[in-house]
């Protein structure tokens, strides 16, 4: 029963997700960082740019750098939000 | 093994860590650069190499690590659950171009006409890759401490 108060009628499922969403997202970032020197990432990305594939643009480090803070801070707000979420479910099964 | 999360000395870097393995990688692959770009400073005037020829510089050749984004649904063994990422040194090449031919009659390694076949080291432009290398070494650093703070985040729930 419990398990089903987890996960249904609060946000933990959804913030979990989100949290999922970012670690990706930053994975990704670290990729075309650690990549940024590598001449055949560079051509492999204006390949499928060519192709007209999405998220394909070539390595621009300062813009990787705001992706990765923006990212930064979603986590750390979804993580606030999941803290909160878990708080108030431990203070509803809390005996009074 | 039942993996937990710790790096277990096999030198296999657990799913949660592999994002920090991709930050790490561009450190290396930036430091075997500044390595090389150390060399080939080192090395600008040196007319007699290990083959007894002049110096050749020395280029460092990166090859991306297949990645594939770590899926949420995946079985943390399967190949689904992604390739490591990152990029990898694959080996130390030779810029095969001729340095510059400079007259100096009393150098010992000078030809008949008294020319001498300098290293093909340009000072310059090596110049130019180590701030790009550094540029990129920092930038790895960040990423990585990134990673870490949000790691560190998420076992504070």
């Amino acid at each position: 029963m419990l398990a089903r108060l987890v996960g249904n009628g609060t946000a933990v499922d959804q913030l979990k997700a989100g949290l999922d969403a970012s670690s990706r997202a930053v994975r990704g970032i670290a990729h075309r960082v650690a990549n940024a020197g590598t001449p055949e990432f560079a051509r492999a990305l204006d390949e499928a740019q060519a192709a007209g594939a999405p998220g394909a643009d070539p390595v621009d480090l300062e813009h990787e750098m705001v992706a990765l803070a923006d990212e930064q801070l979603r986590f750390e707000a979804t993580a606030t939000l999941l803290e909160k979420a878990y708080q108030g479910l431990r203070s509803s099964v809390r005996e009074r | 093994m039942t993996d937990i999360g710790i790096a277990d000395g096999t030198g296999r870097i657990p799913p949660s860590l592999k994002g920090l393995g991709i930050a790490a990688s561009g450190l290396t692959a930036q430091r075997a650069r500044l390595d090389a770009i150390a060399a080939n400073i080192a090395n600008a005037e040196t007319t007699r190499g290990v083959d007894g020829a002049p110096y050749r510089r020395k280029v460092i050749r990166l090859e991306e690590v297949g990645f594939e984004p770590l899926l949420a649904s995946a079985d943390p063994g399967s190949p689904a659950a992604g390739g490591e990422g990152g990029v990898r040194v694959v080996g130390v090449e030779e810029d095969a171009s001729q340095g510059a031919l400079v007259y100096d009659p009393g150098h010992p390694d000078a030809d008949a006409a008294g020319y001498v076949r300098m290293p093909n080291v340009d000072i310059t432009s090596e110049m130019v890759d180590l701030m790009e290398t550094r540029r990129l070494f920092e930038a790895n650093v960040t990423v990585f401490q990134a990673m870490k703070s949000m790691l560190r985040r998420s076992t504070q729930l």
